[in-house]
């Protein structure tokens, strides 16, 4: 079955199955921009333009061309004392755990009847590297070992709560937050759960710092330019994001406010490079197509679109021919920013950090500009929200990903009626 | 799940040789096949992707060839099968800690303009089953699991997800783990003995049969459950999740036979590798103790599972010996990690 049936018979399973219509109830955030203090002010940063990517002292940083990544401050003052022991990662996707928990109202005896999905690049990498410098102390091991596997933030997440429902970890690159934003609400979509945690986090750690350094992804002028001609590269972060998905009766019922509906989503590979993208854009334009073909309201158009744009002249490039590859001439309507100008790459949170965004973007009808974005490349021409917050109408946007690997997702969300 | 999910092509690499159906045999008859696997013996199959700048790692090797083998089980090569509709989903936590423990090694002793990218792209799990979707030109969703002991039976849960959703019409699932040399003693003693790959490619019953293949098995009742800490020790105590399941959660026949993997964290001390006691305890409570004839294998166990669970099956059809007393419904195959996440799902012959 291809091409056209294929689509067909995909928007036909979605709009006339028995699948669940999922919403998001809750978000949560933990970034260099408002350092936990809550998505509130991380929105109205993001709307002001903030610029969180800092010069960094790290001896480790010594000798690079870059100097300058996103790290956020002291955020564990909001957490509670257990969380004491725990690798910053799985901390950083605590405390934006707590705030998505609290935003979305949800009573403490329905908590354990929750699931997990949680995404993450390279997890408890900070515990890991001190593992590696301190084998020869089997004493303090066993302990940084639990805390630097891959799963243990999620398994933290489990365990605090007494989850009981669906749980994973998934790693795929930069598009770990999404992709696990995406299994989440297949679980409830299939009639695994009605609530799931979901989202993202990763550290900066100088593991990340040197293999990007090695790699010259960084940028090298003290600041990220997603989309400019002048662009040199990303500024590595740190963060989390965290949603709470729902099946839409079980949030009615219960009252809660519901922010949007998670319409739609698709990955794709591009089965090309082992770290750039296929510069056509061809594996994300897939995603987008794919993930718009299953929307159910045809008639309805992407307004907004929460772009990768991680600076490096790879990335943007290849991002503005996918999204004009779909869209066309329809890609003047559509606006389009990235968060990253403001808060860097982080990694397997941004994602999910992105979809909050989105989500964001919708409830406040206000679109985060693209700062640093002062001569527009001719091959990324795109309809760019560049310096400052754009007052819009969303009824529909998405959020794109795409990652080492040639890993590649998008993310529709829809207005709620 | 309303889609009829299909095994068509299936492969497991172990010291014991290339087919699930050998390393069946070894378990059933006791015999120990912790050793490595032969790789020199798939040179030839190898030729077609290892003729780059360097040679490829061994378990790029170990993987590629499970997936060759799998995909030429199911004709998979075939014009039905399109690559922007067939996806790859593995499952791999621990499969590439060889890689950041050597990027680690490597910095730590270069200055910054002497620290070679070589090694980075391969410290992120999803590595392999990129590497694997270059090689092959597979297209469609690719995705990587990293919960330990569930990592490749999340991998076997999320593609028929992608197949029931028609955003797959096939998957290949993987699973695959490996010793580290620097994680060595955490391994062995976690109970790891084994280097191990294995592959399923799951497709619709129905598209299977439109293009001429017979499934093999189909996988029914998925679940995903977190157990509380009374059901995981309960479920430690007995070696048997079916009772725990009933409880809340199923209504699965009390006689089902069943296949389990109880995994424990790197580092923790693993269960006894007793197979002559194993194998008694098998036939008296009809459960097939994974860990404890093959051994900890962490991320390979749901996909393993899987194909020992086919093999067993086939193994009561053809009136062989099976530690396993039949049932229509088929086996009940669970992968438990150490921090209470199941997943179990029946598996039966087509």
């Amino acid at each position: 079955m291809v091409g056209k049936e294929a689509k067909k018979r995909r928007f036909n399973i979605m709009t006339h199955s028995p699948f669940k219509e999922v919403v998001i109830t809750g978000v949560g955030v933990t970034t260099p921009l408002e350092n936990g203090k809550g998505t509130d002010e991380f929105w109205y940063a993001l709307c002001r333009g903030v610029n969180a990517i800092k010069p960094i002292s790290e001896p480790f940083a010594l000798g690079h061309k870059c100097a300058v990544a996103g790290k956020v401050g002291d955020f564990q003052r909001f957490l509670d004392a257990s969380w004491t022991g725990h690798d910053r990662c799985a901390k950083l996707f605590a405390l934006a755990c707590q705030h998505a928990l609290m935003d979305s109202k949800v009573d403490r005896h329905l908590i354990p009847n929750m699931g997990i999905i949680a995404g993450t690049i390279l997890g408890g990498i900070i515990s890991g590297e001190q593992y590696m410098r301190e084998l020869s102390k089997p004493e303090k091991a066993a302990a940084l070992l639990k805390q630097y596997c891959l799963a243990s933030t999620a398994d933290a997440i489990k365990n605090r709560y007494s989850l009981r429902g669906p749980a994973g970890s998934v790693s795929t690159a930069c598009c770990s937050g999404a992709d696990a934003i995406k299994i989440a609400a297949t679980q409830i979509r299939n009639g695994r759960a009605d609530i799931m945690i979901a989202g993202g986090a990763d550290v900066f750690s100088e593991f990340a710092f040197r293999g990007f350094s090695a790699l010259n992804a960084l940028t090298t002028d003290g600041k990220v330019r997603p989309f400019d001609k002048d662009r040199k590269g990303l500024a590595l972060s740190e963060g989390a994001g965290v949603i709470i998905l729902e099946e839409k009766k079980h949030a009615q019922d219960r009252g809660a406010r519901i922010y949007c509906s998670l319409a739609s989503f698709a990955s794709s590979a591009d089965a090309c490079h082992m770290v750039r993208p296929n510069p056509d854009g061809e594996g994300l334009s897939r995603s987008i197509q794919n993930a718009l073909s299953s929307i159910a309201d045809v008639d309805g158009d992407i307004d907004y679109i929460c772009a990768h744009g991680t600076g490096t002249q790879y990335n943007d490039s290849m991002e503005a021919k996918a999204i004009k590859r779909v869209f066309g001439k329809k890609t003047s309507t559509i606006s389009v920013s990235s968060i990253k100008s403001m808060i860097g790459h982080t990694l397997g949170a941004a994602s999910a950090i992105e979809a909050i965004c989105c989500v964001k973007a919708m409830e406040k009808s206000t679109i985060p500009p693209t700062i640093n974005l002062e001569k527009y490349d001719p091959e990324c021409e795109l309809q760019h929200v560049a310096k400052k917050a754009l007052i819009k109408n969303i009824n529909m946007c998405m959020s794109l990903s795409a990652g080492f690997g040639g890993q590649n997702t998008a993310l529709v969300f829809k207005k709620h009626n | 799940m309303r889609t009829e999910i299909a095994i068509t092509g299936m492969s497991v690499l172990s010291g014991a040789g290339g087919s699930a159906s050998a390393l069946c045999k070894h378990c059933v008859d006791g015999k120990n096949a912790a050793s490595d696997i032969n790789i020199e013996a798939y040179e030839n199959d190898l030729v077609s992707v290892n003729s780059g700048e360097r040679e490829l790692y061994r378990i790029q090797k170990m993987l590629f060839i499970a997936f060759l083998k799998a995909s030429r089980m199911a004709r998979a090569g075939s014009e039905a099968i399109l690559p922007e509709r067939t996806g790859i989903c593995l499952g791999n936590c621990h499969g590439l800690e060889e890689f950041r423990s050597g990027f680690f090694n490597h910095y730590t002793k270069s200055e910054p303009a002497l620290t070679s990218p070589a090694l980075f792209p391969f410290t992120t799990a999803n590595a392999l089953a990129s590497w694997l979707a270059i090689q092959t030109g597979v297209k469609g969703a690719n995705l990587t699991f990293i919960s330990d002991g569930t990592s490749s039976a999340e991998a076997i849960l999320a593609a028929c997800d992608l197949i029931t959703a028609n955003e797959c019409d096939a998957v290949f699932v993987g699973g695959i783990s490996v010793l580290d040399l620097n994680l060595r003693d955490e391994f062995l003693a976690a109970g790891f003995r084994h280097e191990i790959a294995g592959m399923l490619l799951l497709e619709s019953a129905s598209h299977a049969r439109s293009r001429g293949i017979d499934p093999i098995a189909v996988l029914k009742d998925i679940k995903n459950i977190s157990l509380t800490k009374d059901e995981m020790a309960a479920v430690r105590q007995n070696g048997s999740i079916l009772k725990i399941l009933n409880k809340t959660r199923s209504n699965l026949s009390p006689d089902i036979a069943e296949m389990v993997y109880l995994g424990n964290e790197l580092g923790d001390n693993g269960p006894g590798l007793v197979p002559r006691d194993a194998l008694t305890s098998m036939e008296k409570l009809n459960v097939f103790p994974l860990n404890a004839v093959v051994g900890n294998i962490f991320d390979a166990a749901g996909v393993f599972g899987a194909a020992l669970s086919v093999e067993l099956l086939d193994r009561q059809n053809n009136g062989k010996w099976c530690p396993l007393r039949s049932s229509q419904e088929g086996i009940l195959h669970s992968t438990v990690n150490s921090s209470g996440t199941a997943i179990t799902m029946l598996i039966r012959k087509a």
